[in-house]
């Protein structure tokens, strides 16, 4: 690996990340838009970790081992919740459980 | 027949005997203390307080009958059907019309007192300050009055004939439902007028100046329900507010240079004044008193003033108002001789506006017109005067017109009454029978104007003619043609205006009260409330100048030419003058004999004059087609601007874009606001996101 | 190009690099959501490949192992349990959407030119000695790439991750986080727990599954 990687992974991250915040924005099915975090969270691991190399220093892997972590804990909750939501009103799409809706 | 006139010119000796050291003109400041006396504050007050009182107090008189009370004197060119016997021959004055007389008559009293107190008196001015009216940095002006030589002739003038005007106006308006609005407005009228000649600082003479300005405009419109008096009193005010517009400037400059408002901190400090500045002034304020004293090109509303009740027109048209700018002029006299473009400037327009008016005159029907234009006439004598740099010939000309045309239109107003409402001459005539008092006072007015042999006008006229021929401005250095120079070449004109005069005003004579009667109905002569005052006017009419012309120049050395000081007699002594008054004299008797003959023997001599002359005539019964010209290039134009500007301004930006824009953007955001408020996850995302981007964006920048 | 500095790990982190991007626009792009979920895994293998490549390997294998191996299954299940749509879902570009993706593309404006220079050149001053210290210009490499000249001769990182210093760096240097992250896990744990419970009861009335399959038939199932 040399000094090109560094460029490379960054931006490679951060389109990864943009991509995935469109994907936020645009999905109406729940299930997908947390995928898109999941994506997001990746491309910020790619970016700690190309840093942690570049810098020398470990402290950036440790950190994102405790983004997967964070990542897994979300993950389980969000689907709870995704869970209830469908057996409240049968649908997982963001769309129709606009019950805020002003 | 103007190579006689030419022959007659140029056999005249050119250098007048008169040398240049010897023809002073008035400069200077007024001199001595003056005396404070705090009656003054009162010869102002009491028309006010007049005024007021007359409009409270209400009323017709009793006498009248009840079916006649609702009948409103809806246009001054009334229809004689329905006026029948009930015209105003009864001497009942109603309470309003009382009160506003014996207002204007105390303060004629009041007028007299101060006289004999200025005449016997240690000073040559009364002054008496009311409150220090403003005081802001380099402005100090006080509410003060002064009332000096100069304003004791015009405060005799105004409350004395505005005091008979209110008599005959008592009989006048008899029938009239509204009096007590018309006495108050008269009142108010005088009260402003009082001020505009009394303040002692240019500004409380402008507070006067615009007082009779708007009473003039609800005088002119007292009968507003007819559309045409409402647009005359809007033409008049108008008109007259473009003048004062010059007047204010004038007033700007004035305070520039010199730092004050005071005529007489103003004539102290003019030396001091650079020459084109004093030029400047002299020119603005020369325009407010075209405005006000209906020279060109600001003469229009005059004639269209006579819309107005007559009473009106004698005051305001004859007497007063028009004569606010000669006595603006005068009271300003170091200023003006100061500016010898300006006084060029108002010699040429004085005679201009005098001959046209003249022309005009010729050839009306109406004879409240043929008073109005001759009016205008008799002020561009006046001017002419002023441009001669002889301030106090043209107040002897105001003060000898004031009585023969205050005189004349109330005459005038007389017969108009006495044949019921008509004003067209063609359906005059042969009225002498039928009002005898009437006719003798017309008589005596008619004598008077035309500059007849001895009567007020001749002695008045006379001077004014002499002091433009013999004037020593530039007028006397600009040569028109070989030998001849400008100030001779106005003379001439100024002689041809005097026998055009004669000749008109002997027609408007001839054709009213002489021959036969050509109207419907029985005229009647007028109540004595309105021939009272007739005759008591005629009498100065005639005898005045003889009397008391010398004397009245003399009052005024201040403002009087150095030759004009020693009296009549000391002129007559002038070659030069001698001939030329005698010039004068037959031009005035041979016109006025001439007319005289024409319209008693020889009625259809004019008819064809006119159809031969036919485009003259067209163009003189047009009035010069100035109205005309005023509407294409001014009034059109300007209502077409304010069209484009309306259109432009109005509908479209304000209220097509502003108003209804305004709504429309409210509404438009409220409806794309409101999908944020969808209440799906994906809107609240995209807004939490799209502010993130926000404050990144400004990080990254700042 | 310099085609000299390339070297095989450079075209297999270029090659794992596109493909990355690729699933990850698949992710967003499908119209099932397990073909998202598929594309997801394959998203989070190569980029364990790009931390492989990179020598750290730890984080690689717990990116296999949690991500593609635990959460990726959580998310299959899920999918599997609340049933495929009937229609596939029809992408449709409404308005909001255009709104949302154009700040997309400013971010990623804002995050391509905005940041280069000024996080790297601070984070050279942080870290001492460094691989990045040695750079003179921030944007040296990619001159160095695309111009072809390489004033300085290739340098490669030389991090090692060793068991050691992992354990270092958990318990000794950053351990008030590791302790945090385990109350953290125990506290989803505990949530989704609660949340995933079926109850006799419906939460709202009018929303139970009965109310529901009233409302919108028996279609849906």
């Amino acid at each position: 690996m040399n000094e090109l990687g560094l460029h490379f992974n960054l931006l490679i991250s951060a389109i990864l990340f943009c991509i995935g915040v469109a994907g936020v924005l645009t999905r109406k099915n729940t299930i997908v838009i947390f995928m898109c975090i999941e994506l997001m969270l990746n491309a910020v691991n790619l970016t700690l970790v190309t840093f942690s190399v570049y810098l020398n220093n470990i402290n950036g892997q440790i950190f994102v081992f405790f983004v997967m972590a964070v990542a897994a804990a979300e993950a389980a909750v969000g689907l709870a919740i995704i869970l209830s939501v469908f057996r409240n009103f049968l649908t997982v799409e963001s769309d129709e459980v606009a019950e805020l809706a002003g | 027949m103007f190579s006689i006139f030419k022959d007659l010119i140029l056999s005249l000796p050119l250098s007048s005997s008169l040398t240049q050291s010897e023809v002073v003109l008035p400069v200077g400041e007024i001199s001595n203390s003056p005396l404070v006396d705090s009656r003054l504050l009162f010869l102002p007050l009491i028309p006010l307080v007049g005024a007021l009182l007359s409009y409270l107090v209400g009323g017709k008189p009793k006498v009248e009958d009840d079916h006649h009370s609702d009948h409103d004197h809806g246009s001054s060119h009334d229809s004689h059907a329905h006026h029948g016997s009930h015209d105003s021959y009864k001497s009942g004055m109603s309470l309003s019309a009382i009160v506003a007389t014996t207002a204007s008559s105390l303060s004629f009293v009041l007028t007299l007192l101060l006289f004999t107190a200025l005449g016997s008196g240690v000073s040559d001015s009364i002054v008496a300050s009311a409150w220090s009216w403003i005081d802001a940095g380099d402005l100090n002006v006080d509410f003060k009055f002064r009332f000096d030589h100069l304003s004791a002739v015009m405060c005799l003038v105004i409350t004395g004939i505005g005091s008979l005007i209110h008599l005959y106006a008592s009989g006048y308006m008899a029938e009239d439902p509204h009096q007590p609005r018309f006495f108050a407005y008269l009142n108010l009228f005088l009260s402003a007028m009082l001020i505009l000649v009394l303040g002692d600082n240019l500004l409380l003479t402008f507070v006067g100046w615009e007082g009779v300005g708007l009473c003039s405009y609800l005088l002119i419109g007292f009968w507003f329900k007819e559309m045409d008096n409402a647009k005359a009193g809007q033409k008049a005010f108008i008109v007259n507010r473009i003048g004062d517009a010059g007047f204010l400037l004038g007033m700007f400059t004035l305070f520039y240079y010199t730092g004050s408002l005071s005529p007489s901190d103003i004539l102290a400090k003019v030396h001091n004044m650079p020459a084109l500045a004093i030029e400047v002034a002299a020119i603005l304020l020369l325009i407010g008193a075209a405005g006000k004293s209906a020279q060109i090109p600001l003469y229009i509303w005059l004639p269209d003033a006579m819309a107005g009740p007559t009473p009106v027109s004698a005051l305001i048209h004859a007497a007063t108002m028009v004569t606010s700018g000669v006595y603006m002029v005068a009271r300003l006299a170091g200023l003006f001789s100061a500016a010898p473009h300006a006084l060029l400037l108002v010699s040429i327009i004085g005679t201009l506006t005098a001959f046209i008016a003249a022309t005009i005159a010729l050839v009306q029907n109406d004879i409240k017109k043929v008073l109005a234009y001759s009016t205008v006439s008799q002020l561009g004598f006046m001017f002419m005067a002023i441009g001669a740099g002889a301030y106090s010939v043209g107040l002897y000309h105001v003060v000898t017109h004031a009585f023969f045309k205050a005189l004349l239109f109330m005459a005038a107003g007389s017969v108009i009454v006495g044949c019921h409402h008509e004003q067209d001459m063609r359906k005059f005539g042969g009225l002498f029978k039928y009002m005898k008092f009437t006719g003798i006072s017309y008589i005596a007015g008619t004598y008077a104007i035309s500059g007849l042999p001895y009567g007020s006008g001749f002695f008045s006229k006379d001077s004014v003619l002499w002091a433009t021929y013999s004037s020593t401005g530039l007028a006397s250095t600009i040569e028109v043609s070989n030998g001849i120079f400008l100030n001779q070449a106005l003379w001439g004109v100024g002689i041809l205006t005097a026998a055009l005069t004669a000749f008109y005003m002997t027609r408007s004579l001839f054709l009213t009260f002489f021959g036969t009667y050509r109207g419907h109905g029985t005229p009647h002569e007028t109540s004595f409330n309105m021939v009272f005052p007739l005759l008591v006017l005629s009498v100065p009419s005639l005898i005045f100048s003889f009397l008391y012309g010398d004397t009245l120049l003399t009052y005024l050395a201040h403002w009087t030419r150095s030759d004009f000081l020693g009296g009549h007699h000391a002129l007559l002594e002038n070659h030069t003058y001698h001939q030329l008054e005698t010039i004068s004299m037959w031009v005035a008797l041979i016109s006025a004999g001439l007319s005289g003959l024409i319209y008693t023997f020889a009625k259809g001599l004019p008819a064809k004059i006119s159809s031969l002359l036919s485009p003259i005539y067209k163009l003189l019964l047009g009035k010069w087609y100035v109205d005309e010209l005023y509407n294409l290039v001014i009034v059109l134009p300007l209502r077409g601007i304010s069209r484009v500007f309306f259109i432009l301004f109005d509908r479209i930006l304000i209220d097509g874009l502003l108003v209804t824009g305004s709504s429309v953007v409210v509404d438009v955001a409220g409806t794309t606001l409101k999908k944020i408020h969808s209440g799906t996850m994906k809107s609240s995302l995209s807004l939490m996101f799209s502010l993130f981007v926000f404050i990144i964006l400004f990080w990254v920048i700042l | 190009m310099n085609t000299e500095s390339l070297s095989i790990l450079n075209i297999f982190m270029f090659i794992l690099g596109g493909l990355s991007l690729v699933s990850g626009l698949g992710v967003v792009l499908s119209r099932k959501s397990l073909n998202s979920a598929l594309c997801l895994v394959a998203t989070m293998f190569l980029i364990a490949g790009q931390f492989a490549l990179m020598r750290a390997d730890f984080i690689a294998t717990l990116q296999v192992m949690l991500y593609a191996g635990a959460i990726m299954i959580l998310f299959v299940f899920v999918i599997m349990l609340l049933g495929v749509e009937k229609d596939a879902e029809k992408l449709s570009f409404s308005v909001p959407s255009y709104f949302s993706i154009s700040f997309v593309f400013l971010f990623f404006g804002i995050l391509f030119f905005g940041f280069r220079d000024g996080i790297i050149t601070s984070a050279k001053s942080i870290v001492e000695g460094s691989y990045l210290d040695q750079l003179e210009s921030t944007t040296e490499p990619i001159n160095n790439f695309v111009t072809g000249t390489s004033s300085n001769p290739v340098l490669v990182p030389d991090l090692v991750v060793t068991p050691k210093s992992i354990g270092n760096s958990i318990l000794v240097d950053q351990v008030v986080s590791f302790q945090a992250i385990g109350i953290l896990l125990l506290a989803s744990i505990v949530g989704a727990a609660f949340l995933a419970q079926t109850k006799k009861a419906p939460l709202l009335p009018g929303r139970g599954l009965k109310a529901m399959k009233e409302k919108h038939g028996s279609s849906t199932n």
